[in-house]
């Protein structure tokens, strides 16, 4: 918490114009103090109501040791736990890697690559379910889009990608990069046009072009930004339930759920809430790591710039 | 594509220059590869869509052989027992958008009025503390909140819905207006 608050505090102006005369500043007094009050007990009332207390209530209700025993001992989660360390440690790595790629030919000063990027970033801009169950439609079988692609353009007759739990899962990950890669792309195209023309001149003149100039000039540059872009797309990827849930469905036989969608199934298809927040805290011994390195790293880039 | 020319020729054109075809060539397959990867779940939308209603819903057709716009007749006619309420849910979705919209733009301003410009330090703490909303799980956070709105009284209520979006709208709508 004190790194985001250090990272607003160090990326404001000491003194601007137009703000609340100094003198009040940091002890307001009387009428202002109370108008200071009405005003943030909206927004306090809704975080408090809706965001604490569920909060607290979540992990309340994981309280018993018993519960993670009791997941622990199904065998359907150490198969779950492997398929998100799939589908987070793949589907991160490869989306980052491609979307920095991508963003460098995105940089490409050429009017239809300008119009290209337009509907490449369609995928965020589509809401996740439908789009996810479109996917779902598309490798349904002989009949679904991709096989009839196949079948009809090339001759080949596709696999039944829901009947195998590697094509399956790899099915996910794919479609989960397809939705999110475009972001990251943005993401880094706003990073690599950050860097100063000035660096690539003086790279180019001591003969740094291609690959050379990519490792040695642009990659360290965008590396923190590239971490924390890794950081935040892991934790959201962890939480992830879209993805698995409407894609494969956990087909075949529940075999590709991953942690997201076992603790929802437990909480509601099975009604027992306390085991699927108990699937769903089991994941909190990588989960915080991951935020205290994340905030660390904010703070570093906040102070760079 | 128009790459195997370029490999015909070396001996006559500079070394730039065929490296430049390479890669005008490289990036135009590339484009080609980004166009149906970003469309074809798209495309595949539009098919299903412009299929006749019938009991063959997936075929397994590149095109439908006579696609028409009867599904979307049907839906905004609420022509099947599925759609019996599709314009009540309509409502629903409009009223959830606009409700949302609303009360994030109203409570996030008067949090964020009151955190940049009479400097309340406490309040910086607080909307802070809502960004961390954003590195939790929400697929966690649906369990205890299906309870919480229980305990409220409002299951089976669109409020339920709406608080839930504005509490994860109102931090990101609080740094956008302190910039």
């Amino acid at each position: 918490m004190s790194a985001t608050q250090q990272v607003l505090v160090a990326g404001r102006p000491v003194l601007g114009n137009g703000r609340w005369p100094p003198a009040w500043r940091g002890h307001l007094r009387g009428s202002d103090l109370t108008w200071a009050i009405a005003f943030v007990v909206p927004y306090a009332a809704v975080f408090f109501a809706f965001a604490v207390y569920p909060i607290a209530r979540g992990l309340w209700m994981g309280r018993e040791p018993s519960l993670y025993a009791h997941v622990v001992s199904d065998p359907h989660y150490t198969r779950t736990v492997i398929n998100t360390l799939l589908y987070v440690g793949l589907g991160v790595n490869v989306m980052m890697f491609l979307a920095l790629l991508l963003s460098g030919f995105f940089m490409r000063r050429r009017r239809w690559i300008k119009a290209l990027l337009v509907i490449y970033i369609l995928p965020w801009a589509l809401p996740a379910v439908p789009a996810f169950i479109s996917f779902h439609w598309m490798l349904i079988g002989e009949q679904g889009l991709l096989d009839s692609i196949l079948r009809e353009l090339f001759g080949i007759d596709g696999p039944i990608w829901f009947n195998h739990r590697g094509l399956a899962l790899a099915s996910n990950i794919v479609a989960y990069i397809w939705k999110w890669m475009p972001l990251w792309t943005v993401i880094f195209l706003a990073g690599r046009m950050a860097i100063p023309v000035e660096i690539y001149e003086a790279a180019d003149v001591d003969g740094a072009t291609g690959t050379r100039r990519f490792v040695h000039v642009t990659f360290p540059l965008l590396a923190n930004l590239y971490l924390v872009c890794t950081l935040l797309s892991t934790i959201w990827t962890l939480g992830d339930f879209n993805g698995a849930y409407f894609v494969s469905g956990g087909a075949p036989a529940m075999s590709t759920d991953v942690l997201a969608t076992l603790g929802i199934r437990y909480a509601f298809d099975l009604g027992q809430p306390e085991l699927g927040i108990a699937v769903m805290l089991s994941a909190l011994p990588v989960l915080i790591p991951l935020v205290i390195v994340l905030m660390r790293r904010v703070q570093a880039m906040e102070v760079q710039l | 594509m128009s790459v195997a020319p370029s490999f015909g020729w070396p001996a006559r054109w500079p070394r730039h220059r065929m490296r430049r075809i390479l890669t005008e060539a490289a990036s135009a397959v590339l484009g080609v590869v980004l166009l149906v990867w970003s469309l074809l779940p798209v495309y595949n939308m539009l098919l299903i869509a412009l299929d006749p209603e019938g009991d063959n819903e997936f075929a397994g057709y590149i095109w439908p052989p006579d696609p028409s716009l009867e599904s979307f007749w049907v839906v905004v006619s609420q022509g099947h027992w599925y759609l019996e309420n599709f314009w009540s849910q309509f409502g629903n979705s409009l009223y959830l958008g606009v409700a949302t919209a609303f009360l994030t733009m109203l409570i996030g301003s008067l949090a964020s009025f009151t955190v940049e410009q009479m400097q309340l330090r406490k309040a910086r703490m607080l909307t802070n503390a809502g960004l961390l909303t954003y590195v939790l799980p929400s697929s966690f956070l649906a369990i205890p909140f299906l309870s919480v709105a229980k305990s409220y009284g409002l299951s089976d209520n669109l409020w339920a819905v709406i608080a839930a979006q504005v509490m994860f709208a109102t931090p990101f709508a609080i740094l956008i207006l302190q910039q």
